[in-house]
């Protein structure tokens, strides 16, 4: 039994006006997480990969996928530059508690020249991981783009398959700024890193179920951690206390902040309410489709309404109840016909007609 | 992947617990004068308190011909109508029916409120005696100020036909060709068509429901259960095919209400995992009890051959918590308004099929678990459970602590259950288990006495099957039971692929509890020629028994495998009533009667099944049909 707690705080926009902001909003979330989506299907694939226990070292963490982690390179740069953002890559990759993380004992262009590449390509970054029998290998390049920004450009080389898995291209404002693009870029590669082992017993499990089913990003303390998928998402997470976050392109984000025992699996069903449609706005969702039905004024209860016609055709009026000094009169309709069902004021009068 | 059991927690808000169409449903709202009374979470529509600002018109169009109505009698209540003895607000007498255009009726003056209730019964006769439709609807709101929008959105009536299965509402075949012609990346883009359009996978709009009108949720091997106060719980199911194995519905519940007429969708906190093939069973206090049932399962039909199977992949580590058949017995309640919740009493392992039924012991209520099989299964090894445990279900908690490990006579897992015995108030003394065994070397019948606390093995006379697994019983006289849906394959279990369904006949049981070994006497029961072909042998049909007795049998798979398109109906008796054609050719479905006294109390509600899709393939089904024997 869990011990956790929870208290919802979902977003709530009710407006046209913010609803708009929102979507443009969702529009640049998603934009960012573009990027990012690849990283789950990409961490199943680690978990798939076989494992090759090639020395003792990898034999000792054969449960892990053995990852190598390049020096970076770097074109037109200052070396001191390239040294730093290695020193980042290095740290920010340690934290892959859940791979074998091993790190490349000499520069690229050292590397390189073992095998007499004279391109960091699929075939010399391969038989560069297969010297440290890796299974998967990370190549970092510091570089400018034509306009002079500063950019890390990062992928990661599935040696078994002898193909770039994925990659990433990471804005890098200075070079003393990297850690944030290189965890970013990392992520991507590999996913999102697991718990320092300090913390390890003070883990506790989230498990995400989204009704309804599809696929939400799931953010936890504004980190993605994954997507939902029909099972739900299943991951560790520290205990304690921790902001959930869950976004699906077209409903309302959703948040919530829980408190985790440790040890604890905490289940959280998610109900994400879709977002009011704006018209007009150009955006997706938009409405506009053509009617498949006929007009009003071929519906009985347009005519009856207009009351002079009720007599003549022999509907029946009776009064009811009401005061002689009463305000405005309503109305409200019925109908036994199948073919009228999707027009039920459930449905609340957005259905087409 | 496995969907992971789960016992921790759900936490519920009024955000959280709102359906996928609260935006429908407050936008009705926000048009309508009052509290809304079709939101799931929102209060229902006899219960809520409706505000009164100003006044409106109804107006009454008995548009769509009915055939074979030559008469009508409508009435509008205030309120949901819950009793026959109800007084109407407005009764229209017994009006002589004119079909589509003639029958215009229009209340003036009505005070706004959102409570109003439709009752429209329809007849063959002029003199109003020979009913033959019955429609009806609640939640009906009548606005004040401005009406031009509501006036061109009618409230729907949902229509039966005495003695036929009758669909509810049905997406209008221009509409989807409308949404078909709308090309989308998300839901969303599909929103202006009708706010039940989603975007389909092939980028394509689609209305796939009328939801709350029908059903949302697709479902195939659902449970059902009836609530005490006339709504029927819909729960659990397999929704979604993903490598090869479905996976239940995340959509906990649905509940058909009858005094509204309407569907909702519940969420119920602390449920656990999803489940499909529970055993529902009801409770004191509105709560049922869900026994058994899995989250993942292979289910597949080509022609000629259906596989069925669990998924144990991950069974194997006992209570590891992410095996797919369940490891807990759940009391559930689903609230009217407010928080439904569940508890949850864990087993410590997975068991498949248990059986499970209520009975009155010396100490009380308990729910009696019965059986079921560990698994993974063992082609070698039987692992079915010849234990039996007692579990205690209050508002608070269901504890199974008391007797965890009375023996039975035989391990035995989807075997089928009925009480034979009650006591004065009513409670269940005697339960018998029939079947459920992998051998025939093991008693086929054995029965637990509630006030001995013991199992005693029957005899089986007459003409007893060697192999029974599944079915279900119906109590139709002194004594008596219909057995229906059993089958000779041990499904889902050592058969998990099948050539011939192995579907059993319907049996006429006759149980004597007077001698000291109870007596059990078999008879296979010949329907004759009007029940078709599969002569009611079906695999995976649904049953129900309605209040005379009766037993209605929809759907399943006949002996070639082929999905059936109809429906039995049987007399107490065991003979055949008549045979009903379906709306779907389903199996897998279920059957709940509608309890209490409204209009559609009496009535039953067949929900969910697999049905073959255009390309052949399942596909499980949200479709609601309602039966309503001839009042």
């Amino acid at each position: 039994m869990t011990e956790a707690c929870s208290t919802m705080s979902p977003s709530d926009r009710p407006s046209a006006s913010r609803s708009l902001l929102q979507r443009i909003a969702f529009a640049a979330v998603n934009l960012v997480l573009a990027a990012a989506l690849p990283t789950v299907p990409l961490a199943g694939m680690l978990g798939a990969l076989p494992v090759q226990a090639q020395s003792a070292e990898p034999a000792k963490a054969s449960a892990k996928q053995r990852v190598l982690i390049l020096r970076a390179d770097g074109t037109g740069v200052p070396e001191a530059q390239r040294q730093s953002v290695t020193r980042e890559l290095q740290t920010q990759a340690m934290k892959y508690h859940q791979l074998d993380i091993v790190l490349s004992s000499a520069d690229l262009t050292e590397e390189m020249f073992e095998f007499e590449c004279t391109e960091a390509g699929v075939e010399c970054l391969g038989r560069i991981g297969a010297k440290y029998t890796a299974q998967l290998v990370v190549y970092s390049e510091l570089a400018k783009n034509p306009s002079g920004q500063l950019q890390l450009n990062m992928r990661v080389l599935d040696i078994a398959q002898g193909r770039v898995a994925q990659s990433t291209v990471q804005p890098l404002d200075s070079v003393d700024k990297s850690a944030q693009a290189v965890q970013r870029g990392l992520v991507v590669l590999l996913g999102p890193t697991d718990l320092p082992a300090a913390a390890a017993e003070a883990q506790a499990t989230l498990q995400i179920v989204l009704f309804g089913g599809g696929v939400a990003l799931v953010y936890v303390d504004d980190k993605l951690v994954g997507r939902t998928s029909v099972g739900g998402l299943r991951v560790s997470v520290a205990a304690g206390s921790h902001t959930l976050k869950v976004v699906r392109a077209g409903f309302r984000e959703w948040s919530a902040k829980v408190n985790l025992a440790a040890g604890a699996v905490f289940e959280q069903a998610v109900q994400l309410e879709q977002q009011a449609v704006v018209s007009g706005n150009g955006l997706p969702g938009s409405p506009g489709a053509p009617a498949p039905s006929e007009s009003i004024t071929q519906k009985w209860w347009f005519w009856t309404a207009l009351g002079v016609g009720a007599a003549a055709v022999g509907v029946a009026t009776w009064a009811l109840l009401k005061p002689s000094d009463a305000a405005q009169t309503g109305y409200t309709a019925i109908s036994i016909d199948h073919m009228e069902a999707y027009l039920d004021p459930v449905f609340a009068g957005k259905a087409a007609k | 992947m496995a969907v992971h059991a789960f016992q921790a927690f759900r936490r519920s808000s009024g955000a959280l617990r709102r359906r996928h169409l609260a935006a429908a449903a407050s936008c009705a709202c926000s048009l309508l004068a009052s509290g809304c009374a079709v939101d799931g979470e929102g209060p229902a529509a006899g219960e809520q308190t409706p505000v009164a600002s100003g006044f409106g018109e109804l107006h009454l169009a008995l548009t769509g011909a009915l055939p074979g109505a030559a008469a009508f009698r409508l009435r509008v209540y205030k309120g949901a109508v819950t009793n026959p003895s109800q007084t109407p607000l407005q009764d229209f007498g017994c009006k002589a029916y004119g079909g589509t255009e003639s029958n215009k009726l229009i209340i003036q003056d009505l005070e706004a409120r959102s409570d109003y209730a439709v009752l429209l019964d329809l007849f063959e006769d002029g003199a109003c005696t020979k009913p033959r439709y019955r429609a009806y609807r609640g939640a009906i709101a009548v606005t004040a100020g401005s009406g031009a929008a509501v006036k061109e959105n009618p409230y729907w009536l949902p229509t039966v036909e005495f003695g036929k299965l009758s669909q509810m509402a049905q997406v209008k075949p221009a509409l989807n060709d409308t949404a078909a012609s709308k090309t989308c990346s998300i839901d969303a883009d599909c929103q202006g068509i009708h706010v039940n359009a989603t975007c389909g996978a092939n980028n394509r709009c689609k209305v796939d429901n009328l939801y709350p009108l029908n059903g949302w949720s697709r479902r195939g091997l659902p449970s059902s259960v009836a609530l005490d106060d006339g709504r029927v719980a819909i729960v659990g199911g397999l929704s979604v095919l993903t490598s090869g194995m479905w996976a239940a519905s995340a959509e906990q519940v649905e509940v058909f209400d009858p005094r509204t007429a309407m569907m909702t969708s519940r969420l119920v906190k602390n449920a656990g995992s999803p489940v499909a093939m529970a055993e529902a069973v009801t409770l004191s206090g509105g709560a049922f009890a869900m026994v058994g049932g899995t989250s993942r399962a292979k289910v597949l039909l080509s022609p000629g051959k259906l596989t069925a199977q669990l998924d144990t992949e991950f069974c194997a580590a006992a209570g590891s918590g992410n095996c797919a058949v369940t490891e807990s017995v759940a009391r559930w309640t689903v609230a009217v308004s407010g928080e439904s919740a569940a508890q949850q009493f864990a087993l410590g392992l997975p068991v498949a099929f248990p059986a499970a039924a209520r009975v009155m012991t010396p100490n009380g209520e308990r729910l009696l678990v019965a059986g079921g099989t560990e698994v993974p299964i063992s082609a070698g090894f039987d692992k079915r459970r010849g234990k039996a445990m007692l579990c205690k279900a209050d508002a608070s908690q269901i504890v199974c602590d008391e007797e965890t490990n009375k023996a039975m006579n035989a391990g035995r897992a989807n075997a089928a259950v009925a009480c034979i015995a009650h006591d004065a108030s009513g409670g269940c003394t005697k339960v018998a288990l029939f079947g459920g065994r992998k051998s025939p070397t093991s008693p086929l019948t054995e029965i637990y006495d509630a006030a001995a606390n013991a199992f005693v093995v029957a005899s089986d006379i007459g003409a007893p099957p060697q192999d029974l697994h599944g079915g279900r019983l119906f109590p139709v006289g002194a004594g008596k039971f219909l057995l229906v849906g059993a089958t000779a394959k041990k499904l889902f279990l050592e058969d998990t692929e099948l050539a011939v369904s192995g579907a059993q006949p319907i049996y006429l049981l006759s149980v004597d509890t007077t001698a000291a070994a109870p007596v059990i006497t078999w008879k296979p029961l010949d329907l004759g020629a009007g029940a078709g072909q599969d002569g009611g042998k079906r695999l995976l049909a649904a049953a129900v028994q309605l209040a005379d007795g009766s037993v209605l049998i929809s759907g399943g798979l006949d002996a070639s495998l082929a999905p059936i398109a109809n429906a039995l109906w049987l007399s107490p008796d065991g003979s055949l009533r008549a045979n009903i054609t379906s709306n779907i050719a389903r199996f897998g479905a279920t059957a709940s009667r509608i309890l209490g006294k409204g209009p559609l109390a009496g009535c039953a509600v067949l929900a969910g099944g697999f049905a073959l899709g255009t390309d052949s393939a399942l596909a499980p089904q949200n479709q609601i049909e309602l039966f309503c024997p001839n009042p």
